[in-house]
C-alpha cells in the first residue's frame, strides 16, 4: 500500500465519519472507519504505512472532536503494533482472521481510549462504555467484512489455489 | 551509530510514541484549550466538511422521505397544528413586545441597564459530529466572523444544546450539555424557587441535584436554565425522570432526559 493512496483513503474515511455516517448510526453508534481501515490495511498489505497515516488522522480527529489530543493516535498505534505482531499467525484469506482482528482491535482501542481519557478526568462511566462494546464491535465488523470482500481479491491472487505460488 | 540506520522502523515507532506522548501531556495540562495549529487544522477540515455535510444531510433527508413517508406526513400534521397554536401565541407576544419596547425606552431615559438586550442569535448548521459516544463535541459552520466566542450558549428548537468551547473563522466547536464536563444551573419551570445543578452522567444522559434537599420536585417536572453562569434563563434543559434522596450526600438527586435529541442535531442557534 503506497502511502499516498493510504492518505487519500484515510482522509475520505475521516470526512465520511464526521458527516455522512452520522445519519446511519446504529443505536447511536457508528463504526470507526479509521480503525477498520487501519486493521485491514496493516493485516492485508503487510506494511506499516497505514499505522503512521492513522496516527496523523487520530490527531486530527482528536482536535476536531475531543478535549484531549493524542489518545486516538496512541490507540491506533497500539492496535497497529499488535496486528504487526500477530499477523504472521493468521491466514489473511480466511474471513475469520479479519473478524478476530476486528473484534480485538475494537476492544483494545476502546479500552485504551477509555483509560487515556479517564487518566485526566474521571469522565466516562466504565460500565456504560462496556455496555456499548457489542454495538461498536458489530458496527466495525460490518465494515471489516465489507473491506475484506473488497480487498481480498486484490491482495491474494488466485485465492484458495494451493498450487499457485 | 549503526543501530538507528539498521532499525529505521523501530526508530520511527519510538519517535512517534514520544511525539504523541508529549502532545498528550500538553493536552492533559491544558485540558480543552486549543492552539493556533489546532485552530488552523479545524478551519481546514471545516472548509471541506461544510459542503459534504450539506450533501449527506440531503441524502439522509431524501432517504427519510422515501422510507419514513408515513412518519413524515404525521410529523407534518403535528407541525401544522403546533404552528397554528404558535401563531396565536405570537399575536399575544407581539403586544407584550410593544410594551417591552416602551419599557426599554423608559429604562434608557432613566439610565437603567437592567433590561438591556443581551441576546443576538446566529443560526448555524452542524457540519461535523463524532458518531461515537465518547465526547459530545461537534462543529458548526459559523465562527468568529459572526461574533461567536467561547462560552456562548447554543440552543435548538427543542432546548439547550451546549456551549461554544472554541471558535475560528467559519467554524466553532460546541460541547453538549450531556458531556460530563458541562455543568448547568437549573430551576423547575413549575416553581422557579426550586433550583439545582445538572451535568452529564457519562452515559449520554443528564443527572443533577437540588440545592435544597427538601425541594418538592417530582417526575415529569420540566427544567429550564437560570440566569446564573453563561446560559440565559428560560431555556428548556429537559424533563425529570427520576428523583432520589441520597442518604450519604444528603442531597436530592434527579435524573433528567434532555430536551434535545443529541444524536440528530442538524441546525442550532448560538446566543451571543
Amino acid at each position: 500500500m503506497k502511502i499516498r493512496i493510504a492518505v487519500i483513503i484515510f482522509a475520505v474515511a475521516f470526512l465520511i465519519q464526521g458527516t455522512l455516517l452520522n445519519n446511519f448510526a446504529f443505536f447511536g453508534v457508528t463504526p470507526n472507519l479509521t480503525l477498520c481501515i487501519l486493521i485491514a490495511f496493516t493485516f492485508f498489505y503487510e506494511n506499516e504505512s497505514a499505522i503512521y497515516v492513522a496516527l496523523i488522522f487520530g490527531i486530527i480527529n482528536d482536535i476536531c472532536f475531543s478535549n484531549i489530543i493524542g489518545v486516538s493516535s496512541l490507540g491506533y498505534l497500539l492496535v497497529g503494533f499488535l496486528i504487526v505482531k500477530f499477523r504472521p499467525v493468521l491466514n489473511k484469506e480466511n474471513i475469520l482472521a479479519s473478524i478476530i482482528f476486528g473484534v480485538l482491535g475494537t476492544l483494545v482501542f476502546n479500552l485504551f481510549y477509555w483509560a487515556g481519557t479517564n487518566a485526566n478526568t474521571n469522565q466516562f462511566d466504565f460500565t456504560y462504555i462496556l455496555k456499548l462494546q457489542p454495538l461498536y464491535v458489530i458496527c466495525n465488523l460490518i465494515i471489516m467484512v465489507l473491506i475484506y470482500f473488497t480487498l481480498i481479491n486484490r491482495v491474494v491472487r488466485h485465492r484458495s489455489d494451493r498450487y499457485y505460488r | 551509530m549503526k543501530w538507528p540506520k539498521n532499525n529505521k522502523k523501530t526508530v520511527a515507532l519510538i519517535l512517534s510514541v514520544l511525539l504523541i506522548s508529549i502532545i498528550l501531556l500538553i493536552s492533559y495540562k491544558n485540558f480543552g484549550e486549543s492552539s493556533a495549529a489546532g485552530g488552523f487544522i479545524q478551519q481546514s477540515v471545516a472548509t471541506v466538511q461544510g459542503p459534504l455535510s450539506k450533501v449527506s444531510n440531503g441524502i439522509s433527508n431524501g432517504l427519510r422521505g422515501i422510507f419514513e413517508f408515513r412518519d413524515v406526513v404525521e410529523e407534518n400534521d403535528k407541525l401544522k397544528e403546533e404552528n397554528s397554536i404558535l401563531r396565536k401565541e405570537n399575536a399575544g407576544l407581539l403586544l407584550k413586545k410593544a410594551e417591552l419596547e416602551e419599557l426599554k425606552i423608559l429604562s434608557q431615559a432613566l439610565n437603567y441597564d437592567g433590561v438591556a438586550e443581551r441576546n443576538n442569535i446566529v443560526a448555524a448548521d452542524v457540519i461535523a459530529m463524532n458518531g461515537s459516544n465518547w465526547f459530545n463535541i461537534f462543529t458548526i459552520n459559523v465562527g468568529t466572523e459572526s461574533g461567536i466566542k467561547k462560552d456562548d450558549a447554543v440552543v435548538n428548537g427543542t432546548g439547550l444544546v451546549g456551549k461554544v468551547i472554541d471558535s475560528g473563522e467559519g467554524w466553532s466547536k460546541v460541547i453538549g450539555i450531556i458531556d460530563e464536563s458541562s455543568k448547568v444551573s437549573f430551576k423547575v419551570l413549575r416553581d422557579d424557587t426550586l433550583i439545582g445543578i445538572v451535568s452529564g452522567d457519562g452515559a449520554s444522559g443528564l443527572t443533577g441535584f437540588m440545592l435544597d434537599s427538601k425541594a418538592s420536585v417530582i417526575e415529569g417536572d420540566i427544567l429550564v436554565t437560570t440566569n446564573i453562569g453563561i446560559y440565559p434563563q428560560g431555556i428548556e434543559i429537559g424533563k425529570i425522570t427520576k428523583v432520589k434522596f441520597d442518604n450519604d450526600t444528603q442531597l436530592k438527586n434527579v435524573t433528567i432526559t434532555p430536551a434535545v435529541n443529541f444524536k440528530n442535531i442538524q441546525k442550532v442557534a448560538v446566543i451571543l
